[in-house]
């Protein structure tokens, strides 16, 4: 009995959507020149769960709200190049309009996003420049420069000289290993006192790694004086081994992150700077690319995406650069897009 | 027991192979030998070694548990954001015996179709574990939480010993090893000196022999599961208060290196058979050898490999040479 009410009740809620879904589908064909009524878009970001890619939520809210369509967003809970395959597989077996991707392995997706391709679904992705198969990637920035930017502020803090080292979220994620490249570069070229210590650490965009991970980098090299971690845990993780040795004032940590994940280390000093850009802008941007993709134009250097830092886009390639990011201090910490407590 | 005795033991011979390692890393980096590292080693050894505890309670009864981790992230979260939120002075005792019981009575619903159904512990284990990451999620929360009970903060940072180092930082012990030390003298004493132990052997090893002799195999069971689930809330309270955060998306996916560790200490896949002090050892080998390759010098690229290939050569050392001692 029990159940039987219950396939009623989901009968009458899907009649109820549908019906909801035409009146919704003639106001949309007024407003914008291509139906986008039956747009479906997936967000599929590294992992789920973290502040940093939820931000990509509401901008998909506001674009199918003002143009019409829907979206879902799914994605692994680790970050995972393997199992966001399998996310982007099930989207391409459900037929989506359009796939929007952070990639962990582009390497690992590029076949999947050329499946895509063949079967009319646009893929537009984030962070990952070298992609091949995928109508456009939408940048915050150029990563060379990002990475230059990091450079900068590091070498003010140790006063242009001693030793740093590096963490990214992992090696096959491609804008980490850019940003971390672009620093290192620019070093080589201005600061001829700094040195970069060791390889590339890895900390699998896990808290507890990148902690463990510094405590050997602090315990290896004694002449550390600067840490950049690329992923968004990895200035908090080691900011908290820096804190436990009590070298805050020694060392010092900047790197990509939000005031929710590294506000109380930028309060107690242990971390000097953070840099972030707003997933919601770059959403926005995506949004509008897949628009003009969809009105069968593309898009130039010069065209506004919508979000803030995309007003005047720069196109190389299948690329599009904004102008995109925003540094976080003690000072400064309300200025954070991210914050959600 | 006497020297002889002992030095023919498994637990020495897996001792033997983790200084030889030992000594090799202090060659290669002499910093490994440093007090500081000791005692990094020994904190990484703490939620590993805790859980490694409550698998080999599992292991010996014949069973196996997918689920821990997922357990203790449900108990991590929920009583993280519960007394966060609404009580933040507690203390932390009282937090440790909530998630304990969170824990345990997770526990008991993997006990309920394991030892009362009769399922496969395996298959069981594996479908609670994405249940009840599944329900954390939906219901307790997705997202990473700061304001945990200040009690937790200040566990954190408690140190039983802080000396300074060279590079001019503080190296810590932290008092987490205490209760390390406790769980496994208190898993010795219940495997060695209990009737309830002991019986968790012969569930293991024989079932037909122990129901024979009139052992309870259910209750057995009942047990073994909410111990497990217990020992799992517990490492859930210390997780957080290590990263002074609750994430609901940490631990889980890292069973396998828990799982590793004690059967690399000596219980075979199958029950009725280990012992604390392998099981120690054989967390002593992982972690010394997950948290030794920055320090190693070892490039990123190079180092996954290297762990499987340590742990490969670790055992095989062992099984070839039990072997041996069987057809001698």
């Amino acid at each position: 009995m029990k159940r039987k009410g219950l396939a009623t009740l989901l009968a009458v809620s899907l009649m109820a959507s549908a019906i909801l879904g035409c009146v919704i589908t003639v106001s949309a064909d007024e407003a914008s020149a291509v139906d986008l009524s039956d747009v479906t878009i997936v967000n599929i970001p590294k992992l789920l769960g973290v502040a940093w890619f939820d931000r990509m939520l509401p901008a998909l809210d506001e674009w199918t709200e003002a143009n019409g369509g829907s979206y879902y967003q799914s994605g692994p809970s680790t970050a995972d190049a393997a199992l966001q395959l399998q996310d982007v597989e099930d989207a391409i077996t459900e037929g989506v309009t359009a796939i929007h991707v952070v990639p962990n392995s582009t390497e690992t997706l590029e076949v999947a996003f050329q499946k895509a391709a063949d079967n009319g679904i646009i893929v537009i992705s984030h962070e990952a420049p070298g992609a091949q198969n995928v109508a456009y990637d939408v940048e915050a920035f150029q990563n060379k420069e990002y990475g230059a930017h990091f450079m900068k502020a590091l070498a003010e803090l140790m006063g242009e000289e001693g030793g740093y080292a590096i963490i990214v979220g992992s090696v096959q994620a491609q804008s980490h290993m850019e940003w971390a490249d672009g620093a290192v570069e620019y070093q080589k070229e201005n600061y001829p006192d700094m040195f970069l210590v060791a390889d590339y650490v890895e900390s699998g965009e896990d808290h507890d790694t990148a902690y463990n991970k510094t405590k050997e980098l602090l315990k290896t090299y004694p002449d550390l004086k600067g840490i950049i971690g690329c992923s968004v845990i990895d200035p908090a993780g080691a900011a908290l081994a820096i804190e436990e040795a009590g070298l805050e004032d020694t060392v010092s940590v900047i790197g990509t992150s939000i005031v929710d994940v590294a506000g109380n280390y930028l309060d107690s000093g242990a971390i000097d700077m953070i840099s972030l850009w707003d997933t919601k802008q770059t959403e926005m941007a995506m949004c509008e690319a897949t628009r003009i993709l969809l009105e069968g134009g593309e898009v130039q250097t010069g065209d506004n995406l919508g979000g803030i830092g995309y007003e005047s886009v720069v196109v190389d390639g299948k690329v599009i650069y904004g102008t995109a990011w925003v540094d976080i201090t003690a000072e400064n910490k309300d200025d954070d897009p991210y914050i959600t407590e | 027991m006497n020297l002889k005795q002992i030095t023919k033991t498994s637990e020495f011979f897996l001792l033997t192979v983790i200084l030889a390692i030992f000594v090799v890393f202090c060659f290669v980096n002499p910093a490994f030998f440093s007090l500081g590292n000791l005692f990094d080693i020994a904190k990484s050894m703490v939620e590993t070694g805790i859980l490694a505890m409550g698998c080999l309670v599992v292991l010996v009864s014949g069973g196996l548990d997918l689920s821990f981790m997922a357990v203790a992230v449900f108990a991590m979260h929920s009583v993280s954001l519960f007394f966060g939120r609404n009580y933040n002075g507690a203390p932390l005792p009282l937090l440790i015996l909530c998630a304990i019981v969170v824990g345990t009575l997770v526990g008991l619903i993997n006990s309920f179709f394991i030892a009362k159904l009769g399922l496969p512990s395996f298959i069981v284990t594996l479908g609670t574990s994405n249940v009840i990451s599944g329900l954390c999620l939906a219901f307790i929360g997705s997202k990473q939480y700061n304001k945990i009970p200040a009690s937790m903060l200040a566990f954190s940072k408690w140190n039983i010993i802080s000396v300074e180092n060279a590079a001019g930082g503080k190296s810590n012990l932290h008092g987490s090893v205490i209760i390390l030390a406790a769980v496994i003298v208190l898993t010795t004493f219940l495997l060695r000196k209990t009737m309830l132990g002991r019986s968790i052997y012969c569930v293991g090893g024989n079932p037909v022999s122990a129901a024979r002799v009139g052992l309870n195999r259910t209750k057995i069971l009942l047990f073994v599961y909410c111990f497990m689930g217990g020992i799992a809330g517990l490492v859930g309270i210390l997780h957080v208060s290590f990263q002074r955060m609750s994430n609901p998306y940490d631990l889980v996916g890292n069973e396998l290196n828990v799982i590793a560790a004690v059967v690399i200490g000596g219980p075979r896949v199958g029950g009725g058979y280990g012992n604390t002090a392998g099981t120690i050892l054989g967390v002593l080998l992982i972690t010394m050898i997950n948290n030794s390759l920055v320090m190693l010098r070892i490039p990123t690229f190079w180092q996954k490999a290297v762990v499987g290939m340590i742990i490969i050569i670790g055992t095989a050392a062992q099984i070839l040479r039990y072997r041996r001692s069987q057809t001698a």
